[in-house]
């Protein structure tokens, strides 16, 4: 396997493409070219290291809208408050944190909506969905294939409302066989602990520090800055987010069509998830629960 | 699969991305024209068919 050899710097560049196809399920095939954004030491889940792997990001992303995270509207049934739970009365668009200890009585009758189950100590996940990569709704489309894409990842994970195909269903077989889960590592937002989350996955979205965006007081860095970033970015060193007409990127299915695109890394300070926008905005987030393109990414090995 | 299907840059990362900026620009400006296009167009029909109504306004 090229990726394993440490050899690839030797014979592919940051910027050239490997060729590919996005194939809906009617039959309509797209190009779908990867470019090489960095060459990397990964760690698989076996804890083996591979020197000089490339990574590899697609230029369009595909052709749907997908939902980061669903909001996570788990009705309470229970009687009394359970333990490592906290309970969310809503009436209409209104959003009550109650303040119940284990064993007090819920109070049903006080919300006319309903009283809603969260294992953090917020409304924002009910409200909006979690902005949090390792449990979103969005690394499981980009993982698997078909409609029957969405597993709950916890007891409180509720799922989209949505009838797309994982993203798998339009990638080549030969290709999907033949990637590797790697390591990424994702922080998450304050509201939920603000700790590091590592998964392993063959397909995954660039944070904002892999974008050469310098970590601040709204998200942090989880892995090294790309080579290709520095290069369309023209700094050698991490940049404050802003307007950059470099960042702009199109669907594969309308290549003039640009489109806004999920990043991988939480505004740690609410309830949002940074997107790079359709016109090259990359200091904006949004709600999880609203659905934006992905530019998928995956390494050689 | 990489040595096979590889393609080696012919612009530079910076360059590609301007390109397909300006791709998408122009095609947003001849999409724009066409619209302009299909709009006069459709004018001089509204015109031609009400000519007659037209210019007995004007007469009035």
């Amino acid at each position: 396997m090229i990726g394993r050899s440490g050899s690839a710097p030797h014979y592919l560049e940051i910027g050239g493409t490997i060729n590919g196809t996005y194939t809906l399920t009617d039959g309509t095939t797209y190009d779908y070219p990867w470019i090489i954004v960095d060459f990397q030491t990964v760690e698989l889940e076996d804890g083996s290291t591979y020197d000089n792997v490339p990574i590899i990001q697609a230029q369009y992303t595909g052709h749907e809208f997908v939902v980061f995270d669903a909001k996570e509207k788990t009705i309470a049934t229970e009687a009394t408050a359970q333990a490592g739970y906290y309970y969310v009365g809503c009436s209409g668009s209104t959003y009550t944190l109650l303040s119940l200890s284990t064993g007090d009585t819920i109070p049903y009758g006080d919300y006319t909506t309903a009283i809603y189950k969260t294992p953090w100590n917020s409304t924002y996940a009910v409200e909006y969905g979690e902005n949090c990569w390792a449990r979103s709704n969005l690394r499981q489309y980009l993982n698997n294939s078909g409609t029957e894409w969405w597993i709950a990842q916890h007891d409180c994970d509720i799922a989209p409302s949505t009838s797309l195909s994982g993203f798998m269903t339009y990638m080549p077989s030969i290709m999907i066989n033949s990637l590797t889960p790697i390591k990424r590592t994702t922080t998450r937002s304050t509201y939920m602990g603000r700790t590091v989350d590592t998964t392993y996955d063959k397909f995954w979205i660039a944070s904002h520090s892999e974008m050469n965006f310098k970590a601040s007081s709204l998200f942090d860095a989880d892995g090294a800055p790309w080579t290709y970033y520095k290069q369309i970015l023209n700094s050698e060193t991490p940049i404050t987010p802003s307007t950059y007409t470099a960042m702009i990127r199109y669907r594969c299915d309308e290549t003039t069509r640009a489109t806004n695109w999920w990043s991988r890394s939480a505004n740690y300070g609410s309830p949002q998830q940074f997107y790079v926008a359709n016109n090259g905005i990359t200091s904006a987030a949004l709600n999880p629960n609203q659905s934006y393109s992905v530019l998928p990414c995956t390494a050689l090995i | 699969m990489a040595k096979s299907l590889y393609q080696k840059p012919t612009l530079s990362p910076l360059e590609r991305v301007q390109f397909d900026n300006m791709r998408a620009d122009l095609a947003a400006e001849k999409a724009r024209n066409e619209r302009l296009e299909n709009a006069l167009l459709e004018l001089a029909e509204i015109i031609a068919s009400h000519d007659d109504g037209i210019v007995e306004l004007a007469e009035e």
